[in-house]
């Protein structure tokens, strides 16, 4: 067991103990407080550097002071008793943020979908006969997740400037993670011109654009509106996961399971109806194919 | 009563009727059996034939006629394969002095004199008339068959016989005679599935066979078959060009897509493919000639094929559509024609494929040419020709053209007129 206290500028504002990696001591409030959880049995707490933006965050001074960790965050200052976990000897930002860095098992589940998810979409890219080249194949792989790092680091700094809550970010992060598969999918649909204005232009039948977009929207709102229920986000997460990854195996759309309804057809031959490069005039065509015969008469 | 009477007459009829025809039948066999003669190919005298025909004699100074494909082997494989005339146990070695490939005719020269000729029809029967096809069916006896004259198919520039009379294999390069015994055309084939349709070369065509070659001066010279088919070769495929193009010019509403009309005379079948996908409509067309010259068993040369393949997208993700026209463009070549033996006379060269997406009017299509050259014949190429493209994730056509036994110019041309009118929408009827 691990006690842990809060500090309020100096007042106490929360004592409880953690019995496992991670915990939590508080939950981000309106006011910037660290408040009590409203649902912890005030035994068992948990800390979560990167739920409690305020109680332990990245920047955040932590230092380890006679067997007890201090974390200092602008007034509030939380005292983790017995830390047996951390090094005793050094500054502990780097061990907070670890020890810090687990997550729930639905989260995993999630992650778990996700990849399948994303190893499927990257399995239709690598037999898409609309690919242009296996070089294209990653290109948009590196494009979208530069993005998400970028649109997450900027919320990250952003909801750290304005000084706001840190939950709405945090589940925004998990969509936008998904909004980037987005992309991929669409593009299969839409022939790798998922960039072109047509794009927004959803077509009547392409079902699965739609649930992409729906379940997002449905997380977010579900967030919202159900603030304090994480539970239940979660659980939604996961059975929209689930729920998309079987739609993705069933749809008529998106065609994971014509993977291996269709036998894969000749390589050249996909290379040739696809062929790249610079199209050539008709008339140009024409007297290629006649002096390659005449050559070939020649030899 | 009375209708026991009228039964009476009609079979009195019908029997009268038989008794004529069998009698005109022995007739002929009477007199054109000693003109007939087993044709057989063999790698030597007295080895074992691998192949058997009926020939008969259409110039008494020793000229005998018979189907082109009944001497193919000695043609084209001189060297393992010799033409013997087979009269009674006797055989003797024959040379093949001309032929006409692309009639399916040859002539051939026996170093004896025969007692008599067959005589020519003067004219063509009327349909209906009763008609003989004489020759060794399944190599067991001589045989005489009566059918009926169906007049003669118009399918240019091959020209054959329709007669309802069961020609069995061992029969081909016998004569077809009327009820005079009369020579109206050559015993060539029929339909393996049908029932009694059959098929004689006219009669014409072996007179004419025969006349060039008494007209030649060089008879004593050394035949070259290789100049010959080449030159018969080159001319036929000028005139299937030359209706090819002629007909591209008009076109039909299919599926959405304006299609090259063929000409009247090639047959074409269409079909809704049943096989494909609920999300996917689609259809194909395959056009060809019925009769191909054959060189040989396995060479067929002086036709071509047509075939369309449209397909509408819907429902289908582009993903899976553009797999299935993969599939599609595949599934469309036929089996190429690779085999080479260096003892044959006419081999396939080496195959060439060039594929660019090229600017079509306002609209890019795919276009592969593959071609390789008929050795040794001079300019004369088996090539394929296939286009695809497609309108966003719509609807998709691909074509192929494959032309066998065709010069450079012809390919070009027929590239270039097909090419510049492929992927062209029409109206969509369905």
């Amino acid at each position: 067991m691990i006690n842990i206290e809060v500090y309020d500028g100096g007042r106490l504002i929360e004592k409880c103990v953690a019995t496992r990696f991670p915990f939590r001591v508080g939950r981000q409030s309106r006011n910037d407080l660290i408040v009590p959880l409203a649902h912890c049995p005030g035994v068992i707490c948990e800390i979560d550097r990167k739920e409690n933006g305020y109680a332990v965050r990245e920047g955040d001074t932590a230092n380890v002071l006679a067997g007890r960790l201090i974390v200092t965050s602008g007034r509030l200052r939380v005292v983790i008793e017995d830390i047996t976990h951390f090094d005793s000897e050094t500054t502990q930002e780097v061990q907070v943020a670890k020890s810090n860095s687990g997550t729930y098992a639905d989260s995993w589940i999630s992650l778990g979908l996700f990849s399948i998810l994303t190893a499927q979409v990257i399995l239709i890219e690598y037999y898409n006969p609309l690919r242009k080249s296996s070089v294209d194949l990653f290109q948009p792989l590196v494009v979208y997740s530069l993005i998400a790092i970028s649109v997450s680091a900027s919320l990250s700094i952003l909801s750290r400037a304005i000084n706001h809550q840190y939950e709405f970010f945090r589940i925004l992060r998990s969509s936008l993670t998904s909004l980037c598969l987005t992309p991929l999918i669409v593009q299969d649909l839409y022939g790798a011109r998922w960039f072109l204005p047509s794009f927004f232009h959803f077509k009547e039948g392409y079902f699965t654009i739609w649930y992409l977009w729906g379940l997002l929207s449905l997380l977010l709102l579900t967030k919202v509106v159900f603030e304090h229920i994480g539970n239940y986000v979660r659980f939604s997460f996961v059975s929209g996961s689930l729920a998309l990854v079987a739609l993705l195996q069933f749809n008529d759309y998106v065609p994971i399971r014509d993977s291996f309804k269709y036998p894969t057809p000749e390589t050249k031959a996909l290379q040739i109806i696809n062929s790249v490069g610079t199209p050539v005039e008709f008339d140009d065509f024409i007297k290629l194919i006649d002096e390659s015969m005449s050559e070939s008469a020649d030899k | 009563m009375a209708r026991y009477f009228t039964m009476l007459i009609l079979l009195s009829v019908a029997a009268s009727s038989a008794a004529r025809a069998a009698g005109t039948a022995k007739d002929s066999f009477q007199k054109i059996r000693p003109l007939l003669f087993q044709l057989s190919t063999s790698a030597q005298q007295d080895a074992e034939k691998k192949a058997y025909g009926t020939g008969f004699v259409i110039d008494a100074h020793g000229l005998l006629i018979t189907n082109f494909h009944v001497v193919a082997d000695a043609v084209n494989e001189p060297e393992t394969a010799k033409i013997y005339l087979i009269d009674n146990t006797e055989s003797t070695p024959v040379d093949v002095v001309d032929f006409d490939v692309i009639h399916d005719l040859a002539l051939i020269r026996v170093p004896r004199e025969f007692s008599s000729q067959i005589r020519i029809a003067s004219e063509a029967p009327d349909n209906g008339d009763t008609i003989f096809s004489l020759g060794l069916p399944e190599d067991l006896d001589w045989t005489v068959v009566s059918g009926i004259y169906n007049g003669v198919i118009d399918q240019k520039p091959y020209e054959l016989i329709h007669l309802s009379a069961p020609l069995n294999s061992g029969m081909s390069g016998g004569p077809t005679v009327n009820d005079k015994s009369e020579l109206v055309g050559v015993n060539v084939s029929g339909y393996v599935s049908s029932q009694n349709i059959s098929f004689s070369i006219p009669a014409k065509y072996a007179v004419k066979l025969l006349a060039d070659y008494q007209a030649r001066t060089d008879k004593d010279q050394p035949f070259d078959p290789t100049k010959k088919l080449e030159s018969q070769l080159t001319s036929l495929q000028e005139i299937l060009t030359r209706d090819l193009l002629a007909s591209a010019k008009g076109k039909k509403d299919l599926y959405g897509w304006k299609i090259p009309k063929a000409p009247s005379y090639v047959r074409c079948w269409g079909t809704q493919n049943k096989s494909a996908p609920k999300t996917v409509k689609s259809y194909s067309e395959t056009c060809g000639l019925t009769n191909q010259v054959h060189v040989d068993d396995d060479i067929a040369l002086g036709h071509y094929r047509l075939g369309h393949l449209l397909n509408e997208n819907s429902g289908m993700s582009p993903f899976s559509f553009m797999r299935y026209l993969g599939l599609d463009w595949d599934g469309l070549t036929t089996d190429d024609w690779n085999y080479f033996d260096e003892k044959r006379r006419v081999n396939p060269g080496q195959k060439t494929c060039l594929s660019r997406k090229v600017n079509v009017a306002t609209r890019q299509v795919v276009a592969e040419a593959c071609y390789r050259p008929i050795l040794p014949l001079k300019d004369l190429y088996q090539a394929t020709l296939k286009f695809f493209t497609r309108q966003g994730n719509e609807k998709a056509q691909t074509s192929i053209i494959e032309l066998n036994g065709f010069s450079r110019k012809s390919i070009v041309a027929i590239l270039e007129t097909y090419l510049k009118n492929f992927g062209e929408v029409g109206r969509d009827k369905h």
